[in-house]
């Protein structure tokens, strides 16, 4: 279903801030700084079973990538959070889509800097 | 006069804090209402409470997950305290389901947003808590505060002090209470006329207002020259500096006055101490101010009177 969604909505996230490029900038910038870092946390906690930690970065990330208009990622992450509540087993899998739709959207951000 | 203050105050000049863990957020936020009003910033509800301590803001602005206390907890915990039960927290939440919006009403929230921000309904929602509040701030201030001097009145006493009470006794924390009146004010008003009176009376609040330092003590005007000053939190001690200061500064504002033998005006101060603990009532409390109050004056005005 995500894969219907944009990889990176720039101009929804533009007009949801107002069209302040500049911010819009800052913001990726943040978030880009912050995204692999907590994706390797993520990763870490599913695999030694912290399971709560990783929901709580995972509920971080999600927010950010909602910020930036990064809409595949950001409902990815969501599907990860709610399996990581409901069936923590199944964590893993979701993760790896997690990672692919982030290497997109940094592919898409890259490309249109 | 106080008055005038209250109604230059404006939206840009209302004071915001915003409280996320996520710095993305904070940036968004801040930025967004950079113009509207002065945003504070911090990582965590324990840092909410901690700035809320040293100044109040007009509005808080909170995510609601966040490590360690949540944006929920944060609220409950500000409507438990007399000084922030009042200020308005909007919440910032990642689903506007059912579930979520009674948590927020029930949290005690005054709104919420959802994220990601949008950033006019965003502005438009903080716009409005804020003229709302101005407008609170403004009926709070015709209806508790004394028109002429600026200190709070005796509905003001009335309707607070139960709860000041109530926050000494929870906290197990000793209230000061100093009843003080002007010297020779009857004499004052029959030299100098009733206008420079009111202006006495004006000028000794004010600089009485200033003294004290901190935002939870209470400067009320229970009588035409009686004042009562409430220091929560206070011990002899720390009350009889106060007091002294007190003095000092009326006796400093060097107002001229024939008819007192100080050459101006002074004040009479009577103080007592109320201890949760101890089975004297506030009541009590009061009436012992009251009864120093007399002392002084019996014993030479322009001082403190107290237990030994």
């Amino acid at each position: 279903m995500s894969e219907l969604l944009p990889i990176w909505d720039q101009s929804g996230a533009l007009q949801r801030l107002m069209n302040k490029e500049a911010l819009l900038q800052r913001v990726l910038l943040m978030f880009l700084d912050q995204a692999e870092p907590r994706l390797m946390e993520i990763r870490a906690d599913i695999n030694q079973g912290r399971i709560s930690q990783a929901k709580a970065t995972t509920h971080m990330l999600k927010g950010s990538a909602g910020e930036v208009g990064a809409m595949r990622l950001h409902a990815s992450l969501g599907r990860l959070e709610a399996c990581l509540i409901s069936e923590p087993a199944r964590a893993a899998d979701l993760y790896n889509t997690v990672a692919y739709n982030y290497q997109l959207f940094v592919n898409e951000a890259k490309h249109n800097a | 006069m106080i008055f005038e203050q209250n109604a230059a105050r404006s939206i840009e000049d209302c004071r915001v804090l915003i409280v996320d863990d996520q710095e993305t957020s904070l940036l968004i936020m801040a930025t967004l209402l950079e113009d509207l009003a002065q945003c504070e910033t911090v990582n965590s509800a324990s840092d909410a409470l901690a700035a809320c301590e040293k100044q109040l803001p007009d509005l808080i602005i909170t995510d609601v997950n966040m490590p360690g206390m949540s944006g929920h907890e944060l609220c409950q915990l500000l409507r438990k305290s007399p000084e922030t039960a009042q200020l308005p927290v909007m919440f910032v939440t990642a689903s506007d389901s059912d579930e979520e919006q009674e948590k927020c009403w029930q949290a005690g929230g005054v709104d919420f947003v959802t994220k990601p921000i949008h950033a006019t309904t965003f502005r438009n929602r903080v716009k409005f808590q804020l003229s709302h509040k101005l407008k609170t701030d403004l009926l709070e201030t015709l209806i508790y505060t004394d028109r002429l001097t600026g200190a709070f009145n005796r509905h003001y006493m009335d309707e607070r002090l139960p709860s000041i009470v109530k926050e000494a006794q929870r906290e197990n924390q000793p209230l000061a209470v100093a009843i003080f009146d002007i010297d020779y004010f009857k004499q004052y008003n029959d030299q100098y006329g009733h206008m420079a009176g009111d202006s006495c009376l004006w000028k000794l609040a004010t600089a009485v207002r200033q003294n004290l330092m901190r935002p939870m003590d209470h400067l009320i005007r229970v009588g035409g020259e009686e004042f009562l000053v409430l220091l929560p939190r206070t011990e002899t001690e720390g009350a009889e500096v106060v007091c002294h200061r007190m003095l000092e500064t009326v006796s400093g504002l060097n107002i001229a006055h024939q008819r007192s033998e100080f050459g101006h005006v002074t004040v009479s101060i009577g103080l007592s101490i109320y201890h949760p603990a101890q089975s004297a009532t506030i009541e009590d409390v009061l009436l012992q101010a009251d009864k120093y109050l007399y002392q002084a004056k019996a014993s030479g005005r322009n001082q403190l009177a107290q237990a030994d």
